[in-house]
């Protein structure tokens, strides 16, 4: 009997893409039907569908599911450890007296967001690179000084992600891999240097952060010698964080780990009590550190040969890069897009700046927007409903390869995050990356003006399906 | 969420809204939807709360939020504005300082007869009756009635026989603003604009206003209707009808036919309709 | 009939859902009218004339929301109303935790592990990529699309074959699969009959004839269009009579398609023959060399759909005495030929059904010579989209040259609308043909769109003294939902003759416009 005549003797169950007309009828006629959500692949873009339709070649595709699984066995077998703090000038690969690391892609001074040019010429003052602000702009745009993206330094940026040498960093060893990540120190209140903010109150405060707060965080890490941040990151999920704009328990958690350890220290009370009061003054204190435990785990995926797994997703207020496991050092780019969300009293959508910052590390990693269904609590923050944080998590298994086993959704059955963002199923089913951030104001100074969602550009995507089609 | 009161701004607001909440006002929620909550004072028409993502109108101030179903706001809940802000219900506060007021497009001539033939083409067949249940056909077919005779009762400069036609407009079908009046109400604007042998269309408007057969969203469109003023995509579709220099026509009618479900495209049918009698009852 | 009411005072719900209501509400079960509109004065005058009103609605305000559902029976009436209740408090945009959306057939076809067919009907750019990633999800292909190239045509069909699943299409707009009719088709009787058809009007006229005579209809496949041109070789054709030979259900196989290139009519005709189950063989406008290849093999041959379909439901065993054949009308015909001028004497069809337009043409192309039309192929009497009708005239309006970006014309009848008009016009014109197709995805009241303009032709031609014939065709059964009794009452209402099948359709017009004729 061949399979078509087996066909007419089981009831019709049909899966309908195209007009809607057609699976309703057949819905009328009581057989099961499920009509697509459907959009043309590559967003319609002929020469995006023939590189696709080269990436699914049986034998390029086979290539592909092979270094795609090498990809996420690292990404998935990457155990992120805390192992001290220090300045970047004496551990950022690359870092000299003169450079500023800045976040997203690469971008020139002249061409950069008004709030990344005010992190850049406060850190200039803070630096001692220029006596003002005035001089500080002029300092920027005289070729003395090297800008460069975090991420081509092993590190990762929040907001503006400006990093200066004498700023304090996280060091996170990734083991079994051996790669290290970094990321400075949250500034905690609004009024900051990832902001865009660069008054006397915010050189001030890196000064103490450099002066106290960093040394007393290295001395307490010498004491503690490690603290294991997968194990950590995870029991936060569990407790209602989702690690990129909802830090309390993270929060809680790290500072947790260090009391014995600052307690320890050979600081005065006063100073350890500053410390303490710093952390307490916004839950963000553990954002940057599970960003460089994200950064870490990708890195180790980072230049496996045939691998469509995106690797980094970051933004500088004006282009969104990514960057994909088999295409190395390679940046795709996209322009930033807006940030849907409510805004905070006095600030309307005219005063909103571009999406910023390499936070979406952790979108990339699997958690922050892709985990929100560990976080109900941020819906307030972030608009939606409850059932659309959820959904957000479930949704983005679609354009992802596997789940992460050691960071769970307690709502969803325990299931693991969704991991390995691949280039093919967002370009083959139009579903982009949810990230959840924050919106700061357009103009340097001011300070974040609200939170929400956003997504990369299918641009950016697109360029990235095109090279990986080239390489093959 | 509860708890919480959200002070937002308003991003742009009608000049008349504007004006007459710089006194002190008491109200209170008509309805509640997605995009737009609508308030009732003691003014005769409703004041409009709409997101940023609803066209500009008359009667409205438009928030820079992109949702207004957050925030537990429901009909009935009490409105109260000092001049400064407006309170709605307990957790949003609208902060009133500072509003631009939202401008209208200048008032023009009269409308170009190849542009109203290009409007024509773009807009295409309403009412189809594909996929239409009894109820929706016998409206299909009362609105093309009610539409024959308005024009009728126009051409011949017939009150009575106006009165009659737009009244058996004023209701009818289906949707939160009923065909028959978004239909009312394009034809009336476009009768407040132009007036002359017009003006018959604008009484029997008016006389439905004034009976009131229908629900308070369409009364407060057709009043505003009246006094020449509709949502800003009917107002800019009108002014590149008269000559007003282009955006793409492509882009205007596409705008207004987003307006509602099909909101838009009635709206723009009674406007078709007022510009072509206008046009006619110059010829004869 | 049983009806609920429900009025929601002062309820004000968004236009988008209650613009939706009336769509979703008409797919609950058992539904047939649902209502939920504001009550205003004018609404309340529509509901009374529809036998609708009740005392709640007359005092309710244009504020209050009036919801109602009509049912065909007392049982459904109750859970109708809920329905339409829970359909209004749905959030549009919020979805239940238990739906899932997909994005693509793979992601579709890995969690419905039930799931057996993919219905496709996307632009035809990404059409062939949809079905290749249907096939190698291990379902079988409806595809509705068209304008895909011959090479993936081919390749799709390959696939399938080796497969062994159907691949239905490209451009394949008809199928019925175990009862259930997909994309245009109509609702006909279960039964002994299976048909593999290489057109889609055809099929359904096929199906519906066979209805007409009392049989019915095992499984209908459809293969696309060009299934039976040389290049592709008549792939899905073979398939589909090979999966009707194994199948327990099917004791007769109906083949029929326009003419196929012939060396793909022997091979087909040889499957045929190879089969143990009888079988009609029904290829419209064939020359005598594939029926003499059809008689040699001693298979049934016919070349219009009417008596194929008689020859088949006899197949079965019903006895030709016990149907009404629904003979060619003579007296209506000598009346006709009375009533026309002799100036009056040309056909001109207007079609929205390929196939079936090719029928008529093919049986005026017996009887005249000057028969002109935009799907002859030969030059010298083909039309363009663009060019006025001359002699006797047959169109299909389903063809690009008419529909140019517009939906076809059995969803949008204006172009033949205006078409119509400009014939009335002609006092050459003996009769106007035109048919209208019931089932689903057809308009739901195809006749009805033509009545403004029938009246006028009548009243045109009245005007002028003369006898303006026009003969209306409508393809359905009594099981349709567009109630076919209405709509040949309607044709009554003016004057429009209606033709009881494709075949007499063609066979009328013909003699109608015949002059000094002995018949």
């Amino acid at each position: 009997m061949s399979p078509i005549t087996d066909l007419f003797s089981r009831p019709l169950s049909v899966i309908s893409v195209g007009a809607a007309m057609f699976a309703e009828d057949i819905a009328t006629q009581g057989a099961p039907v499920t009509h697509l959500e459907w959009s043309p692949p590559g967003g319609g873009r002929p020469d995006i569908v023939a590189a696709l339709t080269t990436l699914s070649q049986p034998d390029i595709a086979a290539r592909i599911e092979a270094a795609n699984a090498e990809a996420l066995e690292r990404i998935i077998g990457s155990q992120p450890v805390l192992v001290g703090f220090a300045p970047a000038l004496e551990v950022v690969p690359g870092m000299t007296k003169t450079t500023i690391l800045h976040a997203g892609p690469p971008i020139e001074y002249e061409r950069m967001a008004g709030a990344m040019k005010g992190a850049v010429t406060g850190a200039l003052v803070f630096e001692g690179l220029a006596a003002d602000i005035e001089e500080a702009d002029v300092v920027a745009r005289s070729g003395t000084i090297t800008f460069s993206p975090c991420h081509e330094h092993d590190c990762v940026g929040s907001m503006a992600g400006v990093t200066s040498a004498s700023m304090f960093m996280h060091i996170v060893e990734n083991r079994p891999y051996g790669n290290r990540a970094f990321t400075n120190l949250s500034e905690q209140l609004a009024k900051i240097l990832r902001m865009g903010a660069n008054d006397q109150s915010v050189i001030d405060r890196l000064i103490w952060m450099r002066d106290v707060l960093g040394p007393i965080l290295r001395e307490a890490m010498i004491s503690a010698k490690e603290i294991d941040l997968r194990m950590m990151l995870a029991q936060a999920l569990h407790m209602g964080d989702e690690a990129h704009n909802r830090n309390n328990a993270g929060t809680a958690l790290l500072i947790q780990a260090l009391t014995p350890h600052i307690l320890n220290s050979s600081f005065s009370t006063k100073d350890q009590q500053d410390v303490f009061n710093f952390v307490l003054s916004s839950e963000y204190f553990s954002g940057p550190t599970w960003m460089a435990a994200s950064k870490a785990a990708l890195d180790s995926a980072k230049g496996i040969k045939d691998s469509t797994v995106v690797v980094a997703m970051c933004r500088n207020g004006v282009d969104f890069g990514i960057r994909v496991a088999g295409t190395g050092d390679q940046w795709f780019i996209g322009p930033a897009q807006f940030v849907e969300g409510p805004l905070f009293a006095g600030f309307t959508v005219a005063d909103k700046g571009l999406d910023i910052g390499d936070s979406a590390i952790t979108e990339t990693y699997g958690i922050g927007g892709f985990a929100m269904a560990c976080a109900p609590a941020i819906v307030p923050l972030v608009g939606g409903t409850v059932s659309e944080a959820i959904e957000y998590s479930r949704s983005m298994m679609q354009i992802t390869t596997a789940t992460n086993p050691n960071l769970t959704i307690p709502i969803l059955g325990f299931r693991g995050v969704a991991t390995g963002i691949d280039v093919r199923k967002v370009e083959e089913t139009g579903v982009l990356p949810v990230i959840n951030t924050a919106i700061a104001h357009k103009e340097a100074g001011i300070g974040m003006i609200g939170a929400g969602l956003t997504h990369p550009p299918l641009e950016a995507f697109h360029e990235a399906t095109l090279a990986l089609a080239a390489s093959f | 969420m509860g708890g919480t009161v959200l002070h937002t701004t308003a991003v742009v607001g009608d000049r008349e809204v504007l004006a007459s909440l710089r006194n002190p006002v008491q109200g209170q929620v008509h309805s509640a939807f997605r995009s737009v909550i609508n308030v009732s004072t003691e003014q005769p028409e409703l004041l409009c709360l709409t997101s940023a993502s609803v066209p500009r109108g008359p009667r409205s101030l438009q928030l820079g939020l992109d949702r207004m179903d957050h925030y537990g706001i429901a009909s009935g809940d009490r409105v109260v504005g000092d001049g400064h802000t407006l309170r709605v219900g307990e957790s949003l506060v609208i902060i009133l300082a500072a509003t631009p007021a939202w401008e209208d497009p200048p008032t023009c001539g009269t409308p170009d007869l190849e542009r109203v033939e290009q409007l024509d083409a773009l807009m295409g067949t309403p009412h189809s009756l594909l996929g239409a249940t009894a109820f929706e056909k016998a409206v299909a077919l009362r609105v093309r009635a009610g539409i024959a005779s308005l024009r009728g009762g126009v051409l011949a400069g017939d009150d009575e026989a106006t009165h009659r036609a737009a009244f058996s407009l004023a209701g009818l079908g289906i949707g939160l603003t009923p065909t028959g009046d978004d239909v009312l109400t394009g034809a009336g604007f476009v009768a407040a604009r132009l007036g002359g042998r017009l003006d018959v269309l604008h009484r029997a408007v008016a006389d439905v206003v004034e009976a009131g057969p229908t629900n308070d969203l369409s009364l407060t469109a057709l009043r505003c209707a009246l006094r020449g003023r509709a949502v800003q995509p009917l107002e800019e579709l009108y002014s590149w009808l008269c000559g007003a220099s282009t955006d793409d026509p492509d882009h205007l009618v596409a705008d207004v036919k987003a307006i509602g479900h099909t909101s838009g495209a009635d709206l723009a049918l009674g406007l078709l309709t007022a510009v072509r009698l206008h046009q006619e009852s110059r010829d004869c | 009939m049983s009806t609920r009411t429900l009025v929601k005072k002062n309820t004000y719900i968004d236009s988008v859902s209650l613009m939706s209501i009336s769509t979703k509400a008409n797919a609950l079960d058992g539904v047939t009218n649902a209502v939920a509109a504001m009550a205003t004065p004018m609404n309340k005058e529509i509901l009374t004339n529809q036998g609708l009103i009740t005392a709640e609605i007359r005092d309710a305000t244009p504020g209050d929301l009036v919801l109602i559902v009509v049912t065909s029976d007392e049982e459904s009436a109750d859970a109708a109303l809920e329905g339409l209740v829970a359909l209004l408090d749905r959030k549009p945009a919020a979805d239940s935790p238990d739906s899932v959306t997909y994005h693509t057939l793979a992601s579709a076809a890995e969690a419905r592990t039930e799931a057996n067919m993919a219905v496709i009907s996307v632009n035809g750019a990404f059409a062939a990529r949809e079905a290749h990633s249907a096939l190698d999800s291990g379902l079988n292909v409806m595809l509705f699309s068209d304008n895909v190239s011959l090479d993936d045509e081919i390749a799709l069909k390959n696939k399938a074959h080796e497969k062994g699943l159907l691949m239905m299409g490209p451009d394949c707009g008809t199928a019925i699969l175990n009862g259930i009719s997909l994309c245009f088709a109509n609702e006909v009787r279960r039964g002994r009959i299976g048909i593999v058809g290489a057109s889609g009007t055809g099929s359904q006229e096929m199906s519906v004839r066979i209805h007409d005579f009392g049989g019915g209809i095992s499984q209908l496949l459809g293969t696309g269009g060009r299934d039976l041109s040389k290049e592709v070789g008549g792939i899905m054709m073979l398939d589909g009579i090979a999966a009707l030979d194994a199948d327990p259900g099917t004791d007769v196989i109906v083949v029929i398609s326009k003419p196929p290139a012939a060396e793909v009519a022997a091979i087909v005709l040889d499957r045929l023959a190879a089969s143990d189950k009888p079988s009609v063989a029904c290829f419209l406008g064939a020359g005598e060399d594939i029926r003499a290849a059809a008689e040699q093999r001693g298979i049934p041959f016919f070349d219009r759909t009417k008596p194929a379909a008689l020859e088949a439901v006899k197949l079965t065993g019903i006895r030709e005495e016990d149907l009404d054949l629904h003979s060619l009308n003579w007296p209506l015909i000598e009346e006709v030929r009375g009533k026309l001028t002799p100036e009056a004497r040309y056909i001109r069809a207007l079609y929205c059904g390929g196939t079936i337009c090719d029928e008529a043409m093919f049986l005026a192309m017996e009887k005249y010579d000057d028969v002109y039309s935009n799907i002859r192929k030969e030059a010298e009497f083909k039309l363009g989209g663009t060019d006025p009708s001359r002699a006797h005239t047959f169109l299909d309006f389903g063809e690009d040259e008419f529909t140019n970006g517009k939906p076809h014309p059995m969803i949008d009848p204006s172009n033949r609308i205006a078409r119509f008009m400009e014939e009335a016009k002609d006092p050459e014109v003996g009769v106007i043909v035109l048919d209208f197709v019931l089932g689903y995805g057809s308009n739901p009241d195809p006749v009805g769109v033509m009545m403004p303009a029938f009246r006028e032709a009548k009243a045109l031609a009245a005007s002028e003294g003369r006898h303006l014939e026009i003969l209306a065709y409508i393809l359905g059964t009594d099981a349709d939902s567009q109630d076919i009794d209405d709509q040949v009452a309607k044709l009554a209402e003016v004057d429009v003759t209606w033709a009881s099948s494709s075949t007499n359709t063609g066979l009328l017009a013909r003699e109608f416009v015949s002059k000094g004729d002995l018949a």
